[in-house]
Order: structure tokens, then sequence, then C-alpha cells
């Protein structure tokens, strides 16, 4: 192989430099506010897809599915004792870092306002906010420690984006019994199906028992008409319908879906035809409002 | 040694077992496979080859399936999905007898010094002991059947007094039935401590074919299965690709095939997310033997061979001037492998080199294992410190 010569001064500098410096993007190393009375350490590298095992280990992995980019960590110092640990992930897009996210978060956590959804347990507090997934972390407990860290959390996260939201796709759920801090998004595997990737979920709870909605949104129909083929293909069914599918999923139980031009909406939890057309009716007329 | 003989004698070296010239057949099979054990140590577990790393799923139907497939070993950890994969394995397997499957669970000990790997006056036995106690919460279980003191990376802290006094008390109090550790740095080190230490029952390793230092890591893995320890393979499939960009997918099957050559490797625990990869990981027990087409696929691409060090630190001190090798191919691998350029001058910088550092030396003595032109990458990776640091440090 010819070898690489980089060194170059001028403009193979440039083609050196990270893309996003290049694109004139911030680093995510500008999101570590000055605070008054900590002093602001970078001890840590920055972390890559090949690097973030030394930091996280087998944790990495699922990171990694989520299109994981590079992990930047301050650490705000006070005293002796007191350290509080900033970690800002950058995933590819901002449903990458909603998520990995949500696949660490758990509805009975306690959630305050920060970022576009988060939480804090104590001395953690962890949130996610445009392509960022943030994690707050502190060696001490206490009241005066806990307040520090949300107010952090704050400032950071309005570095990043004032205005953070929620993606807008979970609109287009239906809100009645809509269980809180549900909203998901699986990048790969959605009920441990290889072709079954970028998929939306919502838990819920109503008398027709309790499930979970999904949505899957394609460029274009040719796409949803390709997953529902696998999809038979894997459960080793016949289709019996175009738009209206009710798979018996030897792993998940019964799925139903309905194919709506460039979307797929679905459930799965629920064990009655019945029900399943009722939710699904519901949530087809409230995705077709979109 | 091409890469191919290189591949054949680490396959024989390590287990003596010929090499299979039967074609494998690909995808999904038919008939269930047939189930190959192995006893886990002195644990007298007995587990097939194949269990299941569960770090990678939130779909209990996932585990379920494995379960039902043959799997009887889950592989946890405190952390994953910050607790949440604890949390559903407890929700699954209270319906499950409890002796129809093993749990494994790791627990980290904070306050390790970053240089030496060693733990130091910050690591808590008490906040150890209370993020076991959250485990076991979340699991739901009166006991789990090994607990892995997580990601030790030197003898010393293998030896650490403290740590073992706490996985011995809580294996007295019946809470964890066997005590292990996991690592996945410097292993043969830390494997040879763990068999030294008396205490240690399972080890859960890095194992795959990416590894330089096979020979050594044969050893020390022999050497401790020797001593009754249980060897637990991990990160067989090597991050699944040959490159960063993750275009080059590695033959997954080959790939844990390859670790499970060592008849000392008494299970694995790759990490399937899907239904396809729980049956390809399963199918690996039709037949253990590499085929000549599986042994060309763990063959790295050369261009992408080059590029990565593996830190084997088998070069460490042998620069007669007393440059600090490792790092410098460290660097080198950031720069190119990676393009982690802010990284790698980090890095560089930090090592305070001279302009030129192979100046005085017409020839390098430096031996590398994975035959890389020492001089040359550290004449190239030397001159990040001519580099205005602007450019890469925000």
């Amino acid at each position: 192989m010819k070898r690489l010569k980089l060194f170059i001064p001028g403009l193979f500098l440039v083609l050196l430099l990270p893309q996003n410096l290049l694109s004139g993007e911030p680093e995510p190393d500008n999101y570590f506010p000055e605070i008054k009375g900590w002093k602001k350490v970078h001890k840590y590298p920055v972390y890559y897809p090949g690097t973030l095992w030394d930091y996280i280990n087998g944790a990495a992995d699922a990171y990694l599915g989520y299109d994981f980019i590079d992990l930047h960590i301050a650490e705000y110092l006070k005293g002796k004792k007191t350290s509080v640990k900033v970690e800002i992930y950058r995933h590819r897009t901002p449903y990458h870092a909603w998520g990995i996210y949500s696949m660490e978060r758990a509805p009975e956590f306690n959630f305050v306002d920060v970022g576009a959804e988060g939480y804090q347990e104590g001395s953690v507090l962890n949130y996610t906010v445009d392509e960022y997934y943030v994690k707050i972390v502190s060696n001490q407990g206490g009241e005066d420690i806990e307040s520090f860290i949300l107010d952090l959390g704050k400032q950071v996260s309005d570095l990043i984006n004032a205005y953070p939201a929620a993606p807008f796709v979970f609109d287009r759920f239906p809100a009645s019994g809509r269980l809180p801090y549900t909203g998901s998004y699986t990048a790969k595997n959605f009920l441990g199906y290889g072709f079954f990737n970028e998929v939306f979920t919502v838990g819920y709870e109503t008398t027709e028992g309790r499930y979970t909605l999904f949505l899957a949104d394609r460029k274009h129909p040719s796409e949803c008409r390709q997953l529902l083929e696998a999809y038979y293909a894997a459960t080793r069914q016949e289709e019996t319908s175009v738009t209206d599918h009710l798979v018996n999923d030897p792993y998940n139980g019964l799925v139903g879906i309905r194919w709506r031009g460039n979307v797929l909406l679905g459930v799965t939890g629920l064990k009655d035809e019945g029900a399943i057309k009722r939710v699904l009716d519901d949530f087809v007329s409230m995705s077709d409002e979109d | 040694m091409n890469r191919r003989s290189f591949f054949r004698s680490g396959v024989l070296g390590a287990s003596g077992i010929m090499i299979g010239k039967t074609a494998m057949a690909a995808g999904k099979s038919e008939k269930e496979p047939a189930i190959i054990y192995r006893t886990l140590g002195k644990t007298g577990i007995k587990l097939p080859v194949v269990s299941m790393g569960v770090m990678r799923a939130d779909n209990p139907n996932l585990v379920r399936a494995a379960l039902a497939k043959g799997v009887k070993h889950l592989d946890t950890a405190h952390v994953y999905q910050s607790g949440n994969n604890e949390k559903m394995l407890g929700d699954l397997l209270k319906d499950y007898p409890r002796d129809s499957f093993t749990l494994a669970t790791k627990v980290k000990p904070g306050g390790v010094n970053r240089e030496t790997g060693a733990f130091t006056k910050d690591t808590d036995i008490k906040e150890f002991n209370r993020m076991f106690d959250i485990s076991m919460e979340r699991l739901q279980m009166d006991y789990v059947d090994i607990l892995y003191v997580h990601d030790l990376w030197s003898r010393e802290a293998v030896m650490y007094r403290p740590v073992l006094n706490a996985v011995l008390e809580l294996k007295k109090q019946g809470r964890i039935k066997h005590i292990g550790l996991s690592t996945h740095r410097n292993m043969p080190e830390v494997i040879r401590a763990a068999a030294d230490s008396g205490v240690y029952e399972v080890v859960l390793t890095t194992c795959n074919f990416q590894m330089t230092n096979w020979e050594e890591m044969n050893e020390a893995i022999a050497y401790a299965a020797g001593a009754g320890l249980g060897i637990v393979a991990m990160k067989t499939m090597a991050g699944g690709f040959f490159d960063r960009e993750r275009q080059q997918p590695i033959n997954v099957r080959a790939a844990l095939k390859w670790a499970l050559q060592n008849p000392n490797v008494h299970t694995s625990i790759p990490g399937f997310a899907s239904f396809d990869e729980l049956e390809e990981s399963f199918s690996v027990m039709e037949n253990l033997g590499l085929t000549d087409q599986e042994l060309m696929d763990l063959q790295q691409p050369e261009a992408a061979a080059s590029l990565f060090c593996l830190g084997c630190d088998q070069c460490k001190g042998q620069c007669p001037k007393g440059l600090p090798i490792p790092d410098l191919m460290r660097g080198y691998m950031y720069t190119y492998g990676y393009h982690a350029y802010g990284q790698a001058q980090e890095l560089v910088l930090s090592l305070n080199l001279p302009e030129n550092p192979c100046q005085d030396c017409d020839t390098c003595s430096v031996q590398c294992r994975k035959g890389f032109h020492v001089s040359e990458k550290i004449r190239d990776v030397a001159r990040w410190q001519k580099v205005p640091s602007e450019y890469f440090i925000t």
C-alpha cells in the first residue's frame, strides 16, 4: 500500500481537520460552561467508536448501535473532595441520541425539566438534547450538590440548544392512554429482527390493556413493502392483506400492522384481535390527521 | 509467518484440534443444533459453549428465545443500559425455575488509578456493596451464580485485599455462588493473578482472533484453567467490523469458532441482539472446526492491519533511546486508523518527544509482533508536535 503522507502544511493540513470543524459545527467542548467557584478540568481524552470500550467497557456496544460519534468529558472540581463529571455523548442524529437515552431511562425515574427530556436520581442527571446524550454525575450527595448538578445541566443544555424538544414524530401517537416517559427510538433489531430498523415506540395502558404502539417512517412505500415481506418470511406466514396485517410472531405474539404510504403503524402486547383492530384504528386516524 | 499460517498455528497451538475441512452451511439451520457442553472449571457448572451476553438486548423475547434454544448462561452488568438490562432480566427470569439458568453480573469498584490500574484510597467498598445490592434488587434474585469484579487490568488490583474480602463476604452470605473477575486489558497478567489469588473462580476475558499476543494469552488461560478456574470468552467478534467505518464486517461464526477452538475456553458470551444472530451464534456448535474459507475470512484486510496497534506491549522498553513505543504506536493508530486527530495530538504532546526522535539511529532495533516499521510510524506521528494545537483542541 502506498504510504500516507499527511503532514504537509497548507492545503493538506486543512484536509486533516475533523469534518465538524470544517463545517463550522460547534465542538462539544464549547458546551462546558465556566462556573464561578468551580475549577473546570479536561483530564480525559475524547473517546471515539474505536476507544469507547476503554471508558465504559461492555456498555459501549449499545452506544455503538446508536451511531455514537464521540464523547467529550469535563470535570468540575471544588475543594479537594467534590467532583462533578459532565459527559457529552454525540450521536449521528437527535433520534439516535434519543434512542440510547431512552434505552437507559425507566418511566419510574424522577424526571426534571432539562433538555428535551431528562431525569435526576440523586447525584446523577441524564438527559438528551439534539444529537447529544448528556450525563452528569458527582462523587458527593446531598441537596446542594444535586441542585448544582441540575443547574449545571440546564446551562449545558442551553448552550447546546435553548429550545430543546422531543422528536416531533411522537406527536403522531395518540394522547389517550399514553404512559408518560415511554417514547423510545430503536435504531436496529426492533422486535429482534435484523431487518426491522428505525422504529419509534410509545407505551400505553387503556381499557384494551397494556400495549406498545410503534411507527416506522420510510422514504418510500417500497421500503414498507420490503419490510413487510421480510417480516412474513421470518415468521413463515402468508400475507392475507395489502394494508392490514396481523402477524402471529412466534417470539413476540400477535403483532398488528397498518401500512399507510411511507409509514407502518403497529401494535404489540395485545392478544385480542378485536383490541388490536380498535387501537390501530385510533392510531391510523390520529396519524392521518397529522 | 504469513497471516494465514498465523491463524492456523494459533488455532492448533491453542487446542491441538485439527482444522475441519467440511464446508459449513451458512445461515439458519432447519434442525436444532447439537449442543456442546463444557464445565466451567471447579465451579462444576456445565454450560453450552455458547452463552448470551445480554448487553445489547432490550427485548425480553430475545432472551426467552435464547433460553428456549438451549442457552443456559446469561451475562449482564450493573452498568448496562443504566440498570435497565438487569431490570429486564429480573422481570423475565422470575418466571423461570432458578436452577434452569445461571446468571452473572458485574460490579466495578471505583477509585482505580487510571495510569496503573491499581485500586487507591478512593476505592470505596461500601459503595461497591451498595451497587451490588442495587443489582440484586433489579434482578429480583436471592443470589447470582457469578459476580464479576468488573474491568481489572493489573495484578495489584486482582490481589487487592479489601475487594477480595468484600466478595468473599458476599459468597459467605450466599448471595453469590462464585467469584469472578472481568478483564479487557493486560489480560495475561490479570488471568494469572486471578489463578494465584486463591479467591477468583471464574475469569471473563477478551478473547478474539485479533489479539496478537495469543501465545501468551493461551498460556495464561491454560495456567488458570489448570488451577481450576472457569474461563469465559467475551468480545469474540472483535467489534464486529474490521474497520472503524463499519464497512467491513467480520464473519461472526468464524470469529466465535476461533475463540472456542481453545478447549480451556469453557463458554462464550456473544452479544446477539436479533433472532438471526442468536441462530448464527448457536449454529457454530454444529461443527466447531474452522473451514479454510472461515480462516481466510478472519484475515484482516491488509490496509487496515497496518494501521491498528493491538497494545500487546511487546515493544515496551525495546528502544535504546527510551522512546515510549507503545504510546507512539497508539498515537499512530489514533491518527490513521481512527482519524481521532485531537486525541492523537494530545497523546503525542504529552510524551515530550525530541523534535526528531529517531535521528540518532540508522536502523531501528524495535521488533513489533505485527511487523510494523516502527521508526517510520514514529517519524509520521512525531510531526504532530509541529501542528498548531488550536486546529484540533477547542
